[in-house]
């Protein structure tokens, strides 16, 4: 699959596409959003998952799912397709973008749904998805390619498949 | 010769009158005779020089052609105007014989792919291999092709084995599955295998017919994808039933495979739950649909996620390219599984059989009906005891038709003894299963463990429901994992939701509890969009949405919505739990035509006219 393809899902799964027998992070959930061909994300840092889990899984040596690793430690090389993030701009939620972004570029945004406790939404500032796209708006007017990162990313697809599936 | 397809399913305008027409397609028409399959008269100057011979058949989702690959020269003139035209392709192409020549007239406008393909209908993979394109015009608005069949259709070298293999599907100890494993056995078909993949039910007979297969370990979603990319792949026989474990197979059975011919592509069974034992209350069980989505489909199949509101029951006759046989009951070649296959990716719940349906008319192959035997299901589904989405042959479509008759809700209150429990379990073993799923609950730890205690008195799932409710109200949810889990519970015990709808209902209740949904209700931009679309009927629908928060707490919509449908349910289906000692119902119901025909209900979901009658044929009853 060439790698325009790959974005035509403008979301990333953010703890991978969990369900009532996968709980969100677990191996189980990113197996789910591999086999859907869904990008998905994994916190490395998190430690629900390791690398060398995900690679045993064979889900880091298929070309046809763009994954997004993260993590502070450095990782060492591997024969895999995670190249595909090998330059993106990663904002965590209520972030902007710092350095200037060039046409092509990839962006990530954490979505107002990455949030899971219900304390943290009520105190968040942020109350939509909406907003922190205006606040993206030079990005793509500069060639950017946004992607959404969405701990409800089946919801997401199930809403709003018109408007963040691009073909 | 025009063929004869009923206005109602709104064939577009075709016609052949333009002056270069005839002479381009005269020197094309080098055989004398002909088998013609039209939406518009050749023009004089052609007709008299040619034999001409067509079908009197109606166009509709049931058209055969009998002829199988014997039909020398076929001309199709402007066959696209058709919503059916996927199956006058298919029935044109099997019935021509290898060698035979095929010229294609019609707009070229409509040549140019449809809704689920960007290649026309014979460029599509299920005919590759088999149609040479001999030569092209252009005239006019049209295109003329002269097609030569240089090869049999892809299931022609297995069309003699007449042999049948049956899949049933298992999950657990199922009587159904043996008791259908009998009704299967005595079926008067030349050859038979039954392979079950699953847990082999107790007691079966003692047969070499009869084979086992399973996963290599247990998948607890439902790996129903899995299951049947087995079957088909262990099948013995070209012919392939493949079923879930919960029909009674009919005894026209036989004679409605025999009925529809043996060359067919995947078809299923009109199928129906008995809310009685009379055989008076009749409901249509989900196994003909049509995803009806005005934006490109496809990209519903990549994220193999359907909202169904779009999704409908359309009456037998007609025919969608976006329709799809329901993954209980599939009857097709296994050549023909093999070619599609089912996608691994997706599980029980999962529109994996719309995703199939889509696939499979991608490449050609289209999803249809076979009308002449009626499957009952053992079970309802839980979900749709009310009311279903019906799509009329007009476009029309009726969200949530109620389709409870005036009948049943009279018996049900005259003769309650009639009527089948809805669950297969008894009030003590389906409240068991509540007690130990809600008390796995994340958020149970905090409202307190359930016990089947708290359920004494409740005759009701509207009132055993209504405990849950209570219950996980008492305390406010922290985290979406909270949420999520009270969700889960009804995916667990009453319908199992694909994850794309547990999700939503979580996100919908956290909005409802952090203050973010009602904020939305009155966006100004709603209130702009409103304006410019004005309808009363939605000015109305948005009042009621604004106005309910304040009749009472909606942060757990899904279990109001749900207390809400069981208590709907319970006026029209008066027996929910098996009585205890009782074994499960394993006799197919007697339809009562009489008052089955008396409901016009009835005729808005699953009975219609045709020229062979009425249809779906039902068991017991006259043919005509």
């Amino acid at each position: 699959m060439m790698r325009a393809e790959l974005l035509e899902v403008r979301l990333v799964a953010h703890r991978g596409l969990w369900d009532k027998f996968a709980a969100p992070g677990t191996l189980g959930a990113y197996v789910r959003a591999w086999r859907r061909r869904i990008p998905f994300r994994v916190d490395l840092d998190a430690g629900t998952v390791t690398l060398q889990e995900l690679l045993d899984a064979g889900l880091l040596q298929q070309r046809d799912v763009l994954v997004l690793l993260v993590s502070s430690a450095p990782l060492d090389s591997f024969g895999g397709n995670v190249l595909i993030v090998e330059s993106c701009h990663y904002l965590p939620l209520g972030a902007t973008l710092t350095a200037p972004v060039q046409p092509g570029d990839l962006v990530f945004y954490e979505s107002i749904d990455t949030i899971d406790s219900l304390d943290a939404m009520r105190a968040s500032p942020i109350k939509s998805d909406d907003a922190i796209e205006a606040g993206l708006a030079s990005a793509v007017k500069a060639g950017a390619v946004l992607m959404r990162v969405c701990d409800l990313a089946e919801r997401e697809l199930l809403l709003h498949s018109a408007r963040w599936i691009v073909r | 010769m025009i063929l004869d397809e009923d206005p109602v399913f709104g064939s577009l305008e075709f016609s052949l009158d333009h002056p270069a027409v005839d002479a381009a397609l005269e020197p094309l028409l080098t055989s004398r005779s002909w088998f013609v399959l039209g939406y518009a008269e050749l023009p004089a100057s052609l007709r008299s020089k040619l034999e001409l011979t067509s079908t009197n058949a109606p166009v509709d989702n049931l058209f055969r052609l009998d002829s199988f690959e014997q039909l020398p020269a076929i001309l199709t003139l402007g066959i696209r105007a058709s919503r059916f035209a996927a199956i006058l392709f298919w029935e044109a192409f099997h019935a021509l014989a290898t060698g035979g020549v095929w010229v294609d007239v019609d707009y070229a406008e409509r040549c140019r792919g449809t809704a689920v393909s960007v290649r026309d209908h014979v460029e599509r993979e299920y005919y590759e291999g088999s149609i040479e394109v001999i030569e092209e015009r252009a005239v006019g608005p049209y295109r003329i092709r002269l097609m030569r069949k240089t090869a049999p259709s892809r299931i022609t070298a297995t069309t003699n084995d007449d042999g049948w293999t049956f899949g049933i599907l298992t999950a657990g100890p199922s009587p159904n599955a043996e008791r259908m494993v009998r009704e299967i056995l005595a079926l008067e078909l030349p050859a038979i295998e039954i392979v079950i993949c699953g847990p082999k039910p107790a007691n079966l007979p003692d047969d070499a017919r009869i084979r086992q297969i399973d996963l290599e370990k247990p998948e607890p979603r439902g790996w129903i994808t899995k299951k049947k990319n087995m079957i088909a792949e262990a099948a013995r026989y070209e012919n392939l039933c493949i079923l879930h474990d919960r029909f009674f197979m009919p005894g026209r059975f036989v004679e409605a495979l025999r009925r529809y011919g043996n060359v067919f592509s995947v078809v299923t069974f009109p199928q129906v739950f008995y809310a009685d034992r009379t055989g008076t209350c009749i409901q249509r069980y989900p196994d003909y649909q049509v995803v009806k989505w005005s934006g490109d489909i496809a990209t519903l199949v990549r994220a193999g996620i359907f909202d169904g509101h779009y999704v409908f029951h359309p009456q037998y006759n007609d025919f969608h390219e976006t329709a799809f046989c329901c993954g209980g009951l599939y009857i097709t070649k296994k050549t023909i599984w093999n070619l599609v296959r089912q996608d691994e990716a997706l599980f029980h719940a999962e529109w994996e059989d719309a995703v199939f349906g889509y696939e499979c008319q991608k490449i050609g192959i289209p999803h249809r009906v076979n009308p002449y035997a009626c499957v009952e299901s053992a079970n309802p589904h839980p979900m749709l005891l009310t009311a279903i989405h019906v799509l009329h042959p007009s476009g029309k479509v009726e969200r949530a038709f109620h389709h409870v008759s005036a009948h049943q809700r009279r018996i049900a209150d005259e003769q309650p003894g009639v009527f089948q429990p809805l669950l297969t379990a008894t009030k003590k073993s389906y409240c068991a299963k509540l007690v130990a799923k809600f008390n796995r609950m994340p958020i149970a730890q905090r409202t307190g463990a359930l016990s089947e205690a708290d359920f004494i008195g409740c005759d009701r799932l509207s009132e055993v429901w209504s405990v849950v409710h209570a219950r996980v109200s008492s305390v406010p949810p922290q985290t979406r994992t909270e949420i999520f889990g009270i969700f889960t519970l009804i995916s667990d015990v009453i319908f199992n939701h694909p994850a794309c709808v547990l999700q939503h209902w979580t996100r919908e209740a956290e909005r409802a509890l952090t203050g973010m949904a009602a904020k939305r209700r009155f966006s100004p931009l709603q209130l702009l969009r409103d304006a410019l679309t004005f309808s009363p009927k939605d000015l109305l629908s948005r009042a009621w949405r604004v106005l309910r928060p304040a009749r009472g707490s909606r942060q757990y919509a899904p279990i109001d919505d749900v207390i809400a449908y069981f208590r709907e349910v319970e006026t029209c289906y008066p027996v929910a739990f098996v009585p205890e000692g009782d074994g499960a119902m394993s006799v197919a119901t007697v339809a009562n035509r009489e008052r089955l025909l008396d409901a016009e209900q009835n005729f808005r979901t699953i009975f219609f006219q045709h020229r062979d009658g009425l249809l779906p044929r039902m068991d017991g009853w006259e043919a005509a």
